[in-house]
């Protein structure tokens, strides 16, 4: 009929260009959510990977910028995490937790006063995130003073995710504090119990105390729930074999 | 248009958020979202000593955060100043390091140019000039990065000078202090046999003299009468060898020197004999060096240039430097 002939019809061609002009936020996702999945499992150099992929096709991800950061001070690189939250805060001046992490990369570098500059400015950031809290907490921490547990503790209240109690544990570890890297790490087991890499820092932390036989249960399960999970394999072994020379050597001296 | 740092409403061409600052126009702007990264030895040495690095950062910072405030901020974008200016210890380094090549070439080339020309000719004037243009090179070197970009006449001065400064102090005078401890130059002005006017001898001042040594020493002064009405004094540095250590017995009879009993193993530099035998026992950190050079020491006044204490001799003397024909060990 004549009067039908004007009428616009979304066709097959169209849906896919509507579809293109979606799938970049949408391909943006994808990564983002691969990136928090190898986080998940301790695989922070794919994480970061990961977060650089999803930059690429959508720039203003504001989370992918904090946690190119995150994983860059996981991974050691300090100078490069405080490079990039600098580079990153740039073009988010305000945004609370790119000036925590930037905090964090400052802390690691041993430029506690200067971190606790950019943590305060965090904290006076509209919204709140245990992130802020945790980095908070690791500043009172490199600073020797005890209220570091009150901040934590705090992290944990305001994010229930275990990663988050998982993250605690591994900043004690970085400071030598085996014992109460162990208590967080099991709360994040207890959070996640079937999470092979909440058990995995539960067994590092186990192994630091020297309690190796718990430590190799904790890693036991790792690899039950992630078979194959190489840091579990390669810690068992070094547990069956008294560990690296340097260690066997050290604790003829020990009792 | 939506904020995606604190989600507030902005108007459509607004380039910084209203409320936060953060850039709305990220998605059409080209930039590098991929992190740097530390080089695989950095990350090796990081992860085998955490602490040390912690306190490595501190210090570097440190210093980076004096070179700052000595020399101002870094023009070049994209290069640390820290790995530019640690390279800087070799010229053309930094340039080479920084893309550079043919200006790294160019400064690391003729500094090793006229390094090996200077040293070759060291302890002459020209040997001099060619060292001191070699330093002259390496300073051009370093400026040539520290004062990148720097347009105004005071800072420029300044960096200079805190160049200069700090690497003639960290560098070059104390490689001239060790330089002149163990190849010291000395220039033989008038003939001396069987050195000639205008040899170049180098010695070491770091060393413990033995029998068989060449040495740079001072003749103990003496004088005597040359001829009626001519009196001639001695003193001054000579370059002989140590025949005999102290404590040893030294007996000259018949035309043979004896040290301890046994035939001399050593003889002087000069084909020279002492007229009239003599019999001495050196005391304690006494050498004996015959001098070869002064054939007309009469006998009476032998030992007493020939007795030579520790405190006169002045160095070891192993390499003739110039003329290029006699170049070589002084055996």
């Amino acid at each position: 009929m004549n009067r039908f002939r004007k009428l616009e019809i979304e066709t097959s061609s169209d849906a896919v260009a509507h579809d293109h002009s979606v799938a970049p936020k949408e391909d943006s996702q994808l990564w983002m959510n691969r990136a928090d999945a190898d986080r998940r499992n301790g695989q922070y150099e794919s994480a970061l990977r990961f977060y650089s992929r999803a930059l690429e096709l959508q720039k203003d991800i504001v989370k992918a910028w904090v946690g190119q950061v995150q994983m860059l001070v996981m991974l050691g690189e300090y100078p490069e995490a405080d490079i990039w939250s600098r580079k990153a805060l740039e073009l988010f001046p305000q945004d609370g937790d790119l000036m925590a992490s930037r905090a964090q990369s400052l802390c690691r570098r041993g430029h506690v006063k200067a971190a606790y500059s950019s943590v305060d400015g965090a904290m006076s950031q509209p919204g709140n995130s245990g992130y802020r809290w945790t980095v908070r907490g690791e500043l009172l921490l490199a600073g020797k003073q005890s209220t570091d547990r009150h901040c934590f503790d705090k992290a944990l209240q305001i994010d229930d995710d275990w990663l988050v109690a998982t993250e605690i544990a591994l900043i004690y570890l970085d400071y030598n504090q085996p014992s109460n890297a162990q208590n967080r790490a099991r709360v994040g087991v207890e959070r996640a119990p079937d999470s092979p890499y909440a058990w995995y820092v539960v067994g590092l932390c186990q192994s630091k105390l020297g309690l190796h036989d718990q430590a190799r249960r904790s890693f036991n399960t790792c690899l039950e729930l992630s078979p194959g999970h190489r840091g579990a394999e390669e810690k068992l072994q070094a547990l069956r074999s008294g560990g690296s020379l340097w260690k066997r050597f050290g604790s003829l001296w020990r009792k | 248009m939506q904020c995606p740092s604190c989600h507030f409403e902005n108007m459509p061409t607004i380039v910084n958020c209203g409320r936060c600052g953060a850039n709305l126009q990220l998605a059409t702007m080209d930039i590098d979202v991929n992190p740097p990264r530390a080089t695989e030895r950095s990350q090796s040495f990081r992860r085998l000593m955490p602490q040390f690095t912690r306190t490595w950062y501190t210090v570097s910072d440190s210093v980076r955060h004096f070179c700052r405030s000595v020399f101002g901020e870094w023009q070049v974008e994209s290069i640390e100043p820290g790995p530019l200016l640690v390279r800087s210890i070799i010229p053309g380094w930094p340039q080479l390091y920084s893309g550079q090549i043919f200006r790294g070439r160019l400064f690391l080339g003729g500094y090793l140019a006229l390094l090996c020309a200077g040293l070759v000719m060291f302890g002459t004037s020209w040997g001099n000039l060619l060292l001191g243009l070699a330093v002259g090179c390496h300073i051009s070197s370093i400026l040539d990065v520290v004062l990148n970009g720097e347009r105004e006449l005071g800072p420029r001065i300044r960096r200079i000078v805190v160049t200069m400064c700090g690497v003639m102090l960290l560098i070059y005078i104390p490689g001239y202090m060790f330089i002149q401890r163990v190849a010291a130059p000395y220039y033989i002005s008038a003939l001396m046999a069987p050195f000639e006017a205008g040899d170049v001898l180098l010695v070491d001042r770091y060393f413990t003299p033995d029998p068989g040594d060449v040495v740079l020493y001072n003749i103990p002064e003496v004088q005597f009468p040359l001829r009626p009405g001519m009196v001639m004094r001695l003193q001054g540095p000579r370059v002989d060898r140590i025949l005999a250590g102290p404590n040893q017995h030294v007996s000259y009879e018949n035309e043979v020197l004896k040290v301890d009993g046994q035939v001399c193993a050593w003889r002087p530099l000069n084909r020279w004999k002492p007229i009239g035998d003599f019999k001495v026992t050196l005391g304690y950190n006494q050498f004996l060096i015959l001098p070869s050079t002064e054939i007309n020491i009469p006998h009476t006044e032998l030992l007493k240039t020939a007795i030579v204490g520790r405190g006169r001799i002045e160095g070891h003397v192993y390499f003739r430097n110039q003329p290029f024909s006699r170049f070589g060990f002084v055996d």
